[in-house]
């Protein structure tokens, strides 16, 4: 009896074979691999860079998928070609948001909670939404992102990168071409903004 | 920070949590929920938790805020199809780029 397990093995097998094939007919130029390529990976790309770059997400896609065409015959395989792009997108959303930065560096600072002798300034209140589900959610996801589009860039992409992507702290770094402690130091500035940010928008719980 | 000053002096839980200040405690959260503190950090951060109302509250927005943002990661079922057009016009770049490649002279272009 074939079990849940062999079939899984099966399937990443056909998944493994099916990239073969398709990376063996992009490297020879086919027309249709590259159409499949696009059609295959185009929408989690476009989602990608909407949330990095919103403003120039389309952009970002086509820019990332001729770097990509271009670089196919140096894709060594290692990882899925889906991994590679997500990479590829993401490094290429990032650049146009760091070349959009005409102004100077933006401060977090008044965004960061303030202290008194040690002590909370402003007492913080207990929001409604540390259980809810749902539609109440949905709506705090969406206050999230606005948030998020309001800090200065080199605190959201740290964002986007660890919390967001799911990036090792070391992998955000090197990414970044900064260092791991300064990686985590923009991190918890920035989930503190966040947090911030979105306090005037979260119902109160009683 | 809302102590409750009835608590007995001698309590352990009581020293530990005024060893930091809630500035400290806030600047410390991430370490902590990283986990990357040691047992009398953790012992003295907890403490201080439990008896500061702020400080609890903080913690969880803190929380809530990055479960929240986790919770941006795509799920596959969220992800549109690629617009047409767009598709179009990455083929039809590629196409004009590799025409353009091909057409070049020996020795032209970027060598790429």
């Amino acid at each position: 009896m074939e079990t849940r397990a062999t079939r899984s093995e099966s399937g990443a097998a056909a998944h493994a074979s099916g990239e073969a094939e398709l990376l063996a007919a992009l490297r020879r130029g086919d027309e249709a691999a590259f159409a499949t390529l696009v059609a295959t990976h185009g929408g989690r790309m476009l989602a990608v860079a909407r949330r990095i770059a919103p403003s120039e997400a389309e952009d970002v896609v086509q820019e990332a998928f001729l770097s990509a065409f271009k670089a196919i015959g140096g894709f060594d395989g290692r990882s899925l070609l889906g991994t590679w792009l997500h990479r590829i997108t993401v490094d290429a959303a990032l650049s146009r948001e760091r070349k959009r930065r005409s102004a100077p560096a933006e401060s977090i600072e008044h965004f960061l909670p303030q202290f008194e002798d040690g002590h909370h300034r402003e007492q913080p209140r207990a929001w409604h939404g540390v259980t809810n589900e749902g539609e109440r959610r949905v709506e705090d996801r969406e206050v999230l992102v606005r948030a998020l589009a309001q800090l200065p860039p080199e605190y959201r992409e740290v964002v986007l990168l660890r919390d967001v992507e799911g990036l090792e702290s070391k992998a955000v770094a090197e990414r970044l071409g900064i260092s791991d402690a300064l990686v985590r130091q923009r991190l918890h500035r920035a989930r503190q903004a966040l947090v911030k940010l979105i306090d005037p928008s979260m119902g109160r719980s009683e | 920070m809302t102590h409750d000053d009835n608590k007995p002096r001698r309590d352990p839980c009581r020293d530990a949590a005024m060893r930091i200040t809630c500035e400290e405690c806030a600047e410390f959260l991430m370490d902590y929920l990283d986990d990357r503190v040691s047992a009398e950090q953790r012992f003295v951060f907890e403490s201080h938790i439990a008896l500061c109302r702020d400080c609890e509250v903080y913690v969880a927005n803190y929380q809530h805020t990055l479960d929240l943002t986790r919770e941006l990661t795509l799920p596959e079922a969220e992800v549109e199809p690629m617009p047409e057009a767009l598709a179009r016009a990455i083929l039809a770049a590629r196409a004009h780029e590799h025409g353009a490649r091909r057409s070049a002279p020996p020795g032209a272009g970027r060598g790429d």
